[in-house]
């Protein structure tokens, strides 16, 4: 199964990242909307890293489930956890100065959307896209 | 960082044409490039052409909506052109409907647009 | 499976699609142009060696495949599905009658083998019936998304106008298929207004006036003004109910009045020249 993993350190990083996934959705045949969709997904996850975590990973991969196909974002950190997930991921929330749009707005852009979230421990968020 | 978003001078009006993938840091220097062409006092207007832009996320729409803020306070109006469909969804379905900033189809209308408003003015 | 069947399939090709090919020939369903003698040897061979396969492998994963793409081309294609059918009886047929030639001193032998050989060839058909409820289901599918696109044309009107007449019930999946047609139209057209003609939608809730909403934010991100034109009432109250900020969007009763104000962006003039027009017409006619 087609897979790949961006390790995420600095803002270079994020371009990096949604190259990848980009080039993932390509290869899956998601459509030109879609791949932007989800290239948008990980620049907003990516730098939620290096803004609250500094360091973290995305994967992207194939994902099949009977007759369907999609790609699944699996993004991992060890920072300092979201005190208030609900809060966070409310249109206009930001600490960081930001439009607030970040989370939400991936979650938006996806089909599915889990953060498990632990205060001190880390951040991992599955979101996953199906084919049309 | 000049290659990927050169901005001209045509008359008096400014235009910027944003390429490829922009690094965080690239677009804080775009902006601040941007924001010194416009304070000279000829300006009459800017142009931010998209069209070929990979993607806009947050951290672009901001800076989008931190350039027109400023330029408004200098009484500079900003035109977005070009931008694509699949960016246009993309934003939508975030809730970043870039409201209040003026958009046109092509670098041409944006700059045609930024002519009428001078006139009515 | 049984090494007998396998052994029997295994020696009896010669037999097997002889006789398949002779039946055929005289087969009423099989009598079209699309079965002359190179192609049924083909596809019964073909066949026979992926039965052969899969009782050696005791599965039926080449068989399935086989048989799955047939259907899909005859469904494809339109064609009857009935000719495949016959295909499997009769090489359930042949297959019978070479195992009664080939074995007729031995009963037992031969009930086992012709035992598999229908047990097989059952399979094969259940195969083949699944195989065509799903091609058809795949054609039915395409065609859906056919005639989405169909039922969502962005027109062009005149020079930098478009019209988005909005026929039938709005789902989540319509509403989307219309967003791209209308921004791709947008952009093929260089449209900088267009007209979204609502009133041949008979419900009109939340979710639709949410998508309506969508797309006319995503055409103004392009550059195009939207007016939506053609709401009636209940929709207009729909609105105020909910609470729906349609503030931003510009409305019109009438697409002429529509027509009118996008006359208007685009300096445009509506006139009739020369002498009364419609009035000379019928007096011409009469």
């Amino acid at each position: 199964m087609l897979e790949r993993k961006s390790s995420i350190e600095n803002e270079l990083d994020i371009i990096a990242a949604r190259r990848r996934a980009k080039e993932v959705a390509e290869e899956l045949g998601f459509s030109t909307v879609d791949q932007v969709r989800i290239a948008t997904a990980i620049s907003e996850l990516a730098r939620n890293i290096v803004l609250y975590a500094k360091e973290g990973s995305i994967v992207v991969r194939a994902l099949r489930e009977g007759d369907r196909q999609g790609l699944e974002i699996l993004v991992a950190d060890n920072g300092p956890g979201i005190p208030n997930v609900e809060l966070a991921m409310t249109d206009g929330y930001s600490t960081s100065g930001g439009l607030g749009a970040g989370l939400p707005g991936a979650r938006r852009l996806m089909d599915t959307f889990r953060v498990d979230t632990q205060l001190g421990q880390g951040t991992k968020i599955v979101a996953r896209k199906w084919k049309a | 960082m000049q290659q990927q978003a050169p901005i001209l001078k045509i008359d008096d009006y400014w235009i910027a044409s944003v390429q490829g993938s922009l690094h965080d840091q690239d677009v804080i220097e775009f902006k601040e490039a941007l924001l010194s062409k416009i304070m000279q006092p000829e300006s009459k207007g800017l142009v931010i052409d998209l069209t070929v832009l990979d993607l806009v996320d947050s951290f672009v729409t901001k800076t989008l909506i931190d350039i027109r803020g400023l330029a408004k306070l200098m009484g500079v109006p900003v035109v977005i052109a070009g931008m694509s469909p699949p960016i246009a969804i993309t934003l939508v379905e975030m809730g970043l409907s870039l409201e209040g900033i003026d958009t046109a189809l092509n670098l041409q209308k944006g700059l045609d647009k930024l002519r009428n408003t001078g006139k009515e003015r | 499976m049984e090494q007998e069947i396998v052994e029997f399939w295994a020696d009896a090709r010669n037999e097997i699609v002889g006789k398949c090919i002779q039946l055929s020939v005289k087969d009423s369903a099989l009598g079209s142009d699309e079965w002359h003698q190179g192609n049924r040897e083909r596809v019964f061979d073909s066949l026979w060696s992926v039965l052969l396969q899969d009782m050696q492998d005791d599965t039926l994963a080449k068989t399935e495949e086989v048989i799955g793409s047939l259907a899909r081309e005859a469904v494809k294609y339109g064609r009857d599905v009935e000719p495949l059918e016959r295909i499997i009886e009769i090489l359930m047929e042949s297959a019978e009658e070479t195992a009664r030639s080939k074995y007729p001193e031995e009963p037992d032998r031969l009930s086992r083998i012709t035992g598999d050989v229908k047990e097989y060839l059952n399979k094969a058909m259940t195969v083949l019936a699944r195989s065509i409820i799903k091609a058809q289901a795949e054609v039915i599918e395409k065609q859906k998304d056919y005639l989405l696109e169909l039922s969502t044309p962005a027109i062009p009107l005149l020079d930098g106008i478009l019209i988005l007449p909005l026929i039938g019930t709005i789902d989540t999946r319509r509403a989307k298929q219309i967003m791209d047609n209308l921004l791709n139209g947008i952009v093929e057209a260089q449209a900088d207004t267009v007209l979204i003609d609502i009133s041949g939608v008979p419900i009109v809730d939340t979710q639709v006036a949410h998508h309506l909403m969508k797309t006319v934010q995503a055409a103004r991100l392009l550059g195009a003004r939207c007016i939506i034109v053609g709401i009636r009432p209940e929709f207009a109250q729909t609105i105020v109910k909910l609470g729906i900020d349609f503030g931003k969007i510009v409305t019109k009763n009438s697409l002429q009045a529509g027509l009118k104000l996008a006359f208007e962006w685009h300096n445009y003039e509506l006139r009739r020249v020369g002498g009364g027009g419609h009035h000379a017409a019928t007096g011409a006619n009469s």
